[in-house]
């Protein structure tokens, strides 16, 4: 049981590889969506996998696969348009890596969220970091990005960073303030300024805040199938302090 | 004969567990539509705080407090909405192809509550509900 990769078109190397996999308020595809959109990414490769539901997408009567991963010469972004299983987030993180590494790509960055439960009361959610390696936080908390210092994280992103971690690849994970079973285009908008901060990317988040409530109410069908797999992933450890905290 | 009331026990038991497991299933993979009533299901989370419920439901595009109507009795809750303007699915024929503009939820509450006490509000489009549930509590000396 594994995930297979049909590559359209292999990007060049030296590139940075954003992830945006359903998860808290769906921060990392709405984030990605909008990349892709706005940068006019093409599609570069397709994934699959028999763990997954019997899918097939259609955008614009083009049909797809709901995980691929979009690009051009610098970034290439991976997006899931559906809830990954837990099963089948173990195989895939260990993939990304290995596919990641193989292509020569520079580093990873996988766009979440983090849930607080005081998320209707922020104007702007606050964006956290933390990575494969201590040091790539520290070099990338500046700017109003905050290193995230205790806590369990859990869900695709740990499992990437858990990955990146043994085969010693640079993986950072972003993290804004979210709501937690809302789909949240306010966070992925903070998302995206902290990417143009840390990345130099030049993204205006106007038409991201401006479809606010369309993406709301047009996402909930996917916010609900993921808390259903977010239930499984041990979500609720995000609330739990570390016994090593003591 | 004296095993009949047990027999029937059972099988009360048996059609209660049908109904919760029928409610679960429909809660989880029925879709967040209804054609029927042209209304859309909204998502909502319950916070159980001891002494009071809170509901916070996602009402994306509703900004007036007036359109949202909330109805209440013991256990069941009810909360109908308008929003400003209407969102299209003209592109999705599982939504009929068309655009909707209306929320209903019905939620069965997992305590009694005083709706005579409850409290809303609406702020970035989602609804908050305080209600406070109804406990008597008792005293118990301490010796």
């Amino acid at each position: 049981m594994s995930w297979k990769i049909y590559e359209r078109k292999t990007p060049k190397t030296k590139f940075t590889l954003f992830i945006g996999i359903p998860d808290v308020g769906l921060v990392g595809p709405i984030s990605a969506s909008f990349l892709i959109k706005t940068l006019k990414l093409e599609t570069l490769a397709l994934l699959d996998s028999e763990m997954m539901p019997p899918l097939l997408l259609f955008h614009n009567s083009e049909p797809t696969f709901p995980v691929r991963i979009h690009g051009n010469d610098d970034i290439c972004i991976l997006i899931s348009e559906v809830a990954i299983p837990v099963k089948a987030m173990y195989p895939l993180a260990k993939m990304i890596i290995e596919w990641a590494m193989e292509k020569g790509a520079e580093k990873i960055v996988t766009l979440s969220g983090i849930p607080v439960p005081n998320r209707l009361e922020l104007q702007t959610p606050r964006v956290y970091v933390t990575a494969s390696k201590k040091e790539y936080a520290e070099e990338l908390a500046r700017n109003g990005v905050q290193p995230l210092k205790e806590g369990f994280m859990s869900g695709m992103h740990a499992l990437i960073l858990k990955e990146a971690y043994i085969k010693d690849f640079p993986a950072i994970a972003l993290l804004s303030e979210s709501y937690f079973n809302y789909p949240d285009p306010g966070a992925a908008a903070s998302i995206i300024n902290a990417l143009n901060t840390l990345f130099g990317l030049n993204i205006d988040v106007t038409p991201l805040r401006e479809q606010e409530e369309e993406i709301r109410v047009k996402l909930r069908e996917l916010m609900k199938r993921t808390l259903e797999t977010m239930r499984q992933a041990g979500k609720e450890y995000e609330y739990t302090l570390p016994a090593m905290y003591a | 004969m004296g095993e009949d009331w047990f027999i029937e026990y059972i099988k009360k038991i048996r059609r209660e567990f049908e109904k919760l497991l029928s409610e679960i299933e429909r809660e989880l993979y029925s879709p967040l539509i209804d054609y029927r009533t042209k209304t859309l299901q909204p998502l909502y989370e319950i916070v159980d705080l001891g002494d009071k419920l809170i509901i916070r439901i996602d009402l994306s595009g509703v900004k007036d407090p007036s359109k949202v109507s909330i109805k209440g009795s013991e256990n069941r809750l009810l909360v109908e909405a308008k929003m400003e303007k209407p969102t299209s699915f003209e592109d999705l024929p599982t939504y009929a192809c068309r655009s909707y503009n209306y929320y209903k939820v019905e939620i069965t509450l997992p305590s009694p509550v005083d709706f005579k006490k409850s409290r809303a509000k609406l702020k970035h489009g989602i609804l908050e509900i305080e209600l406070p549930k109804k406990i008597k509590y008792y005293k118990v000396k301490v010796e």
